[in-house]
């Protein structure tokens, strides 16, 4: 069985909060944070007893991307989620491939930019800030 | 031998990514040192908190359990000691005991008393 890196889980809720929340939006961080903490606690729970899988960050990155689906699926008519995502949210047939691509590699480095810039937003809360400072690392 | 399960009920480990991390060395390293020992028959298998629960003879399917969360196994392991008062000794060792969680320890029926 092997372990998991020493920083494993803080390094991916930089990343994958970054990812979610260009997909949900800024004004929904705590709800990228839900998901974030469902799918870690998930890992968790099923790491301890059948051991860490051979990509731990990879399967992290896809067990959120599932719960952010079921997330835009169930809140799609009752919450306002990114700008950007605009109307692919709306259809099933575009659902699923932009929550894909916002979840590939070099837009995760983008994200994680884009939430430094996010962190300085003087519309936001400096508890937000401070929050977002912490995702970012 | 005898063979003892051991049932992990509730436990909420904090979700912080640095208390989760802690966590799961913990429950590694204490595997890890059951099975180096040989108490490890089989390490077992994670449970979701919710499935359906079936009763009765109208054999009525409800939703459940609907246990309080601590009361709800969230997982099992299958342990090899030499009576039960070492089997308990062993489970003192579960990291769920330091997140209000609980471990029962069953005996498992022999065949042949």
């Amino acid at each position: 069985m092997t372990e998991p890196s020493e920083h494993l889980f803080r390094h991916e809720a930089g990343r994958i909060v970054s990812a979610l929340t260009r997909i949900f939006g800024v004004h929904n961080l705590a709800l990228a944070e839900d998901v974030v903490q469902d799918a870690f606690c998930r890992a968790l729970e099923v790491w301890k007893f059948r051991g860490v899988p051979e990509n731990p960050a990879a399967w992290l990155m896809t067990t959120a991307k599932n719960r952010a689906l079921d997330v835009l699926r169930r809140e799609r008519t009752a919450r306002t989620f990114a700008p950007e995502l605009g109307r692919w949210i709306e259809s099933e047939w575009t659902l699923a491939p932009s929550v894909e691509e916002l979840f590939a590699a070099p837009a995760i480095r983008d994200d994680l930019l884009r939430m430094m810039f996010s962190c300085c937003h003087p519309r936001l809360s400096e508890e937000a800030q401070i929050a977002l400072r912490w995702v970012s690392g | 031998m005898s063979e003892y399960v051991f049932l992990y009920r509730g436990g909420e480990t904090g979700r912080s990514p640095e208390r989760i991390q802690q966590s799961m060395q913990k429950w590694m390293a204490w595997f890890k040192e059951l099975g180096q020992n040989g108490h490890i028959k089989d390490q077992g298998q994670p449970l979701e908190r919710t499935g359906k629960v079936v009763k009765g003879h109208q054999k009525t399917v409800t939703d459940g359990p609907f246990a309080e969360a601590k009361d709800i196994v969230g997982g099992y392991t299958l342990i090899e000691a030499r009576d039960l008062e070492q089997a308990v000794e062993l489970s003192k060792g579960c990291p769920i005991l330091e997140v209000e969680g609980g471990v029962e320890v069953r005996p498992v029926m022999k065949l042949n008393m």
